[in-house]
C-alpha cells in the first residue's frame, strides 16, 4: 500500500468572480521509501498541490474534491486536531526560501525547539542536545553555537540545512521538499539534494520533491509527474521518461535543458507563453505549443492513460516525436 | 547596539538645537518688545526702569548674543520668569508636569489595552462583519474633532447623568491636599486619589480616543501583512496551533512596527492634552500652556514649546531604540558590521 | 473604487457646491443679531434653531463652510507646495543640503502641532504682515489682497499649511531618492534632458499618487485642525462664522442650547469623515 495516495485532487482560487483550478483532479501515489519528483513551470499548480495535501491552503483558495490517504485516513476529512498532530511530526515540509520561510526575530535554536518539544517527548536540556544532533546530522559546522544564532546570521545554505533539521526532528515518514535548491546558489544547490539524498537513505524518508528544475530531478528521484496547468500530464520512472518521455511537453523539458553541445547549437524552446488558468484554451492544455498536435487535440481533453510499465501520459499521439 | 544607540543619541542633537532655535524666533517675532507688555500693567513706569528691564532681558543685545544668552539659560532649566505672576516659569511647569504625564500615560495604556487587541482580531479575520464595525468606528474617531466628543461626553457624562465630576482634578472636599503630596505618600491619601480617578475618567477617555483610531488601524495592517509571509506558513506546516501560530510567531513581527507609531504619535498625545485639559479645567502642562498664550506670556510659551518638543524626541528616540532592540536584524547588525 | 469611497467624494461635491451657493441657500442672514430671538430651539423658522445672539445657525453653518473648504484647500496647497519643494530638492541634491532639511523636518515633526501652531499665533504675525502694504511694489496688491481676504485667516491658512509639509516632503524625497538611479533617470541624464525636466516629467508624475493621498486626508485634518483653533478662540474670529468658533460660543449654553453644540460637531465630522475616505479610497486604487 502506499504511503500517500491522492485521488481527484483539485484546488481552486476564487478572486473578484473568477476562479482559477491551480490543481486539476490530480492523482498520484507516494510509495515508502521512494523519491518523487513533481515539475513543471512556476505556477501551474505544484506549490498549491504540496500544501493541499495537510490542508495548508489560505483562502482566497480552497480544496474543492479529492481525497489524501495518508496512513489509512483521508486527511481532507480529518478534524484540524489530528491534522495537527500530522502536520510537522509525519508529514514535515521544507519551503523554497529559508530567508523567509524562518521567523527573523526568533534564534534558530528556538524554532528548533518548537518542534521538538512539539512532537517529540524530549524537553529541556535532552531537547537542545537533540537540537545540536540535528543541527550536525544536516552538515551545519559548530551547531552548539549556532543555536543562538538568528536566520539572517546564517547563510542561505546553512538556512535551509537548519529548515532541514526541524522538518526532519520527528523522523516524519514523507517530507514534502517544495523547490528546496531554487533559491540557493548552484554551488550550495549541489549540496542540499546531496544532504536530502542521504537523509532519505539513512532515515527511510520518503520525499516528494517539487521542482522546475529537471537535472536535480536526475539527480535524486525515483519517479516523476510532470503537471501542465494544474493538470498531471506524465508519470513514471525517472530513467525511463528521461530516455523515452511520453508527452510533448516532457519532451521539450528535456529538450531545453542546458547541455555541453557544441558552440553553435541554440537552446531549445517551448513556443508560446504559460497557460493562463483563467482562460484555459479547449480541448488539451498544452496544443497551442503542441509542436505534435492533430485537429483533435483542440476539441478532446486526453485522459490519463498507460503507455507502459507503471507509465502514465495525457496524450492523444505519446512518444510523437516533432520532425527535426 | 551599543554604537547604533550612540548615534542615535548625536543626531538628537542637531534636533535639539533646532527646536531651540525654533523657539526662540517664533517669540521673537512677536510685534514690540517683551518689555512693552511687562509695561503694559503698568504704565506709569519710567524710562529708566525700562531701560533696567531691557538689558535684563538682554534685548539690547544683537539677537543671536540674546540667543545664546537664553540657551545657557535654559541648559540650566531657567527659563526666566512668567510675566503673568513674575514666578519662574520652570517652577509653574513643574507643578503641572506630574499632572500631564499621569493623564498621558493613562491614556497611553488605555490606547494600547485597546487598540492592539482590535487590530489583531480585525487582522485575523478581515473583512468580517468585526473587522467592517471597527473600521466604521475608527474612522469615525479618526474625523471626530476631539474637544467636541469632549463636550458631548460632559454634557452627557457630567452635566445630565452626573456620574463623573465636571472639571478639575480634586472636588472641594480635597482642594487642601497639594498634588505633589499626594505623589509622594500615596497611601495616606487613598480617598483623595480615588477622587482623582474620577475626575480623569473623562479627560483620560478623550485624549486616548483619537490616538486609538490610528493604532488599532496600524496594527490590523501590520498584522494582515505579516500573517501573510512564508514563516507563517511554515509554523503552520510545523503542526502548530493557530492561537500559538497568531501569538509566538505573528504577534512577535507584527507589533514591531507599533513601537515605532507609538513615537510617532506622541506629539499628538502632548498636543491632544491642551484641549482636554481646557476643556475639563484640569490643572496641568496643557492648560498652563494655553493660558500663557492667551495672556500672551512669552517666556512660558517659549519654555513649553521647548520643554514639549523634548519629551516627545525623546519618546521618539525611545521608541526606535525599544525597535531596534526587539528586533534582531538591527540589534545584532551594528555590532558586527564593519 | 470603493463605495464608502465614492460616498465620500460626494460629500465633498455637496459641501463644495453649498459653500459656493451660500448666500443664495442660507435661509437668513448669518450675521443678523436678533436678540428676542436668541437660544431658540429647533423650528420650521430656524430648521437649526438659533444662538445666544439671534442669528440663525443653519445660515451660519453654511456660511461656515465656505471657511473651513478654504482654509482646508488653501493649507493643503501650502504644505503640498512647500513639501514637494523641499522634499524634491533634498532628494535630488542630497548630501549635506539634505540632511539639514532632513533635520529640519524632524524636528517640526517633533514639535507637537498645537503647542507649535498656538506659538505662532501669540505672537500676532497678523500685525507683521500688515507691514508688507507699506512696501513699495507690493504693497498695493497686498492691500486689495487684505481687503478681499483677512490677513489673519492668511495666517492660519499658511500656518496650519506650515505644519503639514513635512509628511509630503517625505513622500516626496523617498520618491526621488528611489527614481533618480532607475534606469530610466539615468537614461534622460544621458541624452541631455536638464536637471529640471528629469525632474518634473519623470520623477513627479510618480509621486503624484501618494501626495494625493496624503492631500486629501490632509483637507480633512486642517478642516480639524482650524476648528480647534477657532473653538479655543485663536482661529477664525466671530463674527464670521467657522464651524469652530460657533462651537465655542454654544460652549457656555451646553446644557440649554445642545443644538448650538450637536450641529457644528456633525459638520465637522462628516465633512473630515468624506475626506477621510476618499483619500483612503485613492490610496486603495493605486495600491492596485
Amino acid at each position: 500500500m502506499p504511503l500517500l495516495s491522492i485521488e481527484d485532487l483539485s484546488v481552486v482560487y476564487r478572486h473578484n468572480g473568477t476562479s482559477i483550478r491551480a490543481v486539476d483532479q490530480v492523482s498520484l501515489t507516494v510509495e515508502k521509501g521512494e523519491v518523487l519528483a513533481v515539475v513543471g513551470e512556476s505556477g501551474c499548480g505544484k506549490t498549491s498541490l504540496a500544501l493541499a495535501i495537510t490542508r495548508l491552503i489560505q483562502p482566497p483558495g480552497e480544496i474543492e474534491t479529492g481525497r489524501v490517504v495518508f496512513q489509512g485516513h483521508d486527511l481532507l476529512k480529518a478534524p484540524p486536531s489530528a491534522l495537527r498532530g500530522i502536520r510537522g511530526r509525519h508529514i514535515s515540509y521544507v519551503f523554497q526560501d529559508p530567508a523567509t520561510a524562518l521567523n527573523p526575530v526568533l534564534t534558530v535554536g528556538a524554532q528548533l525547539r518548537e518542534v521538538i518539544q512539539l512532537h517529540t517527548e524530549r524537553r529541556g536540556t535532552q531537547a537542545d542536545a537533540y537540537a545540536v544532533e540535528l543541527l550536525s546530522q544536516v552538515g551545519i559546522p559548530s551547531p552548539s553555537e549556532r543555536l543562538d544564532a538568528y536566520p539572517h546570521e546564517l547563510s542561505g545554505g546553512m538556512r535551509q540545512r537548519a529548515m532541514i533539521a526541524m522538518a526532519i526532528a520527528s523522523r516524519p515518514s514523507l517530507l514534502i521538499a517544495d523547490e528546496p535548491t531554487t533559491a540557493l546558489d548552484v554551488t550550495v544547490q549541489v549540496e542540499i539534494l546531496r544532504l536530502l539524498k542521504t537523509l532519505q537513505e539513512t532515515l527511510g524518508l520518503s520525499v516528494l520533491l517539487i521542482s522546475h528544475d529537471l537535472t536535480v530531478v536526475e539527480r535524486i528521484c525515483h519517479r516523476i509527474a510532470v503537471m501542465y496547468a494544474g493538470k498531471l500530464v506524465e508519470l513514471g520512472p525517472v530513467e525511463e521518461v528521461f530516455s523515452n518521455p511520453a508527452h510533448p511537453y516532457t519532451m521539450g523539458l528535456l529538450a531545453c535543458r542546458p547541455t555541453r553541445a557544441g558552440a553553435n547549437v541554440s537552446l531549445a524552446i517551448i513556443p508560446g507563453h504559460s497557460p493562463d488558468l483563467a482562460h484555459l484554451p479547449s480541448g488539451c492544455p498544452f496544443h497551442p505549443r503542441c509542436p505534435v498536435a492533430i485537429a483533435a487535440c483542440a476539441d478532446v481533453f486526453p485522459s490519463l492513460d498507460e503507455v507502459g510499465r507503471g507509465r502514465t501520459a495525457r496524450c492523444l499521439k505519446p512518444f510523437s516525436k516533432p520532425d527535426a | 547596539m551599543t554604537s547604533y544607540v550612540v548615534r542615535r543619541l548625536v543626531s538628537l542633537v542637531p534636533v535639539l538645537l533646532w527646536i531651540t532655535i525654533l523657539s526662540f524666533g517664533i517669540i521673537h517675532l512677536a510685534p514690540g518688545k517683551p518689555t512693552d507688555l511687562a509695561m503694559q500693567f503698568n504704565p506709569r513706569v519710567s524710562l529708566e526702569a525700562r531701560e533696567r528691564l531691557t538689558r535684563l532681558y538682554g534685548l539690547d543685545q544683537p539677537l543671536h548674543r540674546q540667543y545664546l544668552d537664553w540657551l545657557h539659560r535654559v541648559i540650566r532649566l531657567d527659563f526666566g520668569r512668567s510675566f503673568l505672576d513674575d514666578r519662574p516659569v520652570i517652577e509653574k511647569i513643574l507643578e503641572r508636569l506630574p499632572v500631564t504625564v499621569m493623564i498621558n500615560l493613562l491614556s497611553l495604556g488605555l490606547v494600547l489595552v485597546i487598540a492592539i487587541p482590535l487590530g489583531v482580531l480585525a487582522a485575523v479575520r478581515p473583512h468580517s462583519l468585526f473587522d467592517r464595525a471597527t473600521t466604521v468606528v475608527v474612522f469615525l474617531g479618526y474625523s471626530m474633532p476631539s474637544f467636541w466628543l469632549a463636550l458631548l461626553l460632559m454634557a452627557a457624562f457630567s452635566v445630565t447623568l452626573r456620574w463623573f465630576p465636571v472639571s478639575g482634578l480634586l472636588s472641594l472636599a480635597f482642594a487642601h491636599v497639594e498634588f505633589w503630596d499626594l505623589i509622594q505618600h500615596p497611601l495616606t491619601h487613598l480617598a483623595a486619589w480615588q477622587d482623582v480617578a474620577w475626575h480623569l475618567v473623562l479627560p483620560v477617555t478623550v485624549t486616548a480616543f483619537v490616538s486609538l483610531a490610528g493604532l488599532s488601524r496600524y496594527t490590523r495592517s501590520s498584522m494582515i501583512e505579516v500573517l501573510k509571509q512564508d514563516y507563517i506558513r511554515t509554523a503552520r506546516a510545523k503542526g502548530l496551533s493557530e492561537r500559538h501560530v497568531l501569538f509566538k510567531h505573528g504577534l512577535r513581527n507584527g507589533l514591531l512596527p507599533i513601537l515605532t507609531i507609538l513615537g510617532l504619535s506622541l506629539p499628538d498625545l502632548i498636543g491632544g492634552s491642551v484641549i482636554s485639559e481646557t476643556i475639563f479645567s484640569v490643572p496641568g502642562m496643557g492648560r498652563l500652556f494655553y493660558e500663557a498664550v492667551m495672556a500672551r506670556d512669552y517666556p512660558v510659551v517659549m519654555a513649553l514649546v521647548t520643554i514639549g518638543s523634548i519629551f516627545t524626541m525623546l519618546g521618539n528616540f525611545l521608541a526606535d531604540l525599544a525597535y531596534a532592540y526587539a528586533d534582531p536584524r538591527i540589534r545584532l547588525s551594528r555590532e558586527t558590521s564593519p | 473604487m470603493n463605495k464608502l469611497a465614492r460616498w465620500g467624494l460626494l460629500v465633498i461635491t455637496a459641501l463644495a457646491v453649498v459653500a459656493v451657493a451660500a448666500p443664495w441657500l442660507s435661509p437668513h442672514d448669518p450675521l443678523a443679531v436678533n436678540l428676542p430671538e436668541a437660544l431658540l430651539p429647533p423650528s420650521p423658522r430656524h430648521w437649526l434653531g438659533t444662538d445666544q445672539l439671534g442669528r440663525d445657525v443653519l445660515s451660519r453653518l453654511i456660511w461656515g463652510s465656505r471657511i473651513s473648504l478654504s482654509i482646508g484647500f488653501i493649507a493643503v496647497g501650502v504644505a503640498v507646495s512647500v513639501g514637494t519643494v523641499v522634499g524634491a530638492l533634498a532628494g535630488y541634491f542630497g548630501g549635506w543640503f539634505d540632511s539639514v532639511l532632513m533635520r529640519l523636518v524632524d524636528t517640526l515633526l517633533s514639535i507637537p502641532t498645537i503647542f507649535l501652531l498656538l506659538a505662532i499665533i501669540a505672537v500676532d504675525p497678523a500685525e507683521r504682515l500688515l507691514v508688507f502694504t507699506t512696501y513699495p511694489v507690493i504693497g498695493p496688491f497686498t492691500t486689495l489682497l487684505f481687503q478681499w481676504i483677512d490677513p489673519r485667516l492668511v495666517v492660519l491658512m499658511a500656518a496650519i499649511g506650515l505644519m503639514s509639509w513635512m509628511g509630503v516632503a517625505r513622500l516626496i524625497r523617498a520618491e526621488v531618492l528611489s527614481l533618480k538611479t532607475r534606469e530610466f533617470v539615468l537614461a534622460a541624464y544621458c541624452l541631455g534632458a536638464s536637471q529640471w525636466r528629469i525632474i518634473t516629467k519623470h520623477i513627479l508624475p510618480n509621486a503624484i499618487g501618494p501626495v494625493l493621498v496624503s492631500a486629501t486626508l490632509g483637507v480633512g485634518g486642517a478642516i480639524l485642525t482650524e476648528s480647534v483653533l477657532s473653538y479655543l478662540g485663536l482661529g477664525v474670529q466671530p463674527p464670521t462664522p467657522s464651524w469652530g468658533n460657533i462651537l465655542n460660543e454654544g460652549r457656555v449654553a451646553l446644557g440649554v442650547a445642545w443644538w448650538l453644540t450637536l450641529s457644528p460637531g456633525l459638520c465637522i465630522l462628516v465633512t473630515v469623515l468624506a475626506f477621510n475616505l476618499a483619500g483612503e479610497g485613492i490610496r486603495e486604487r493605486l495600491l492596485r
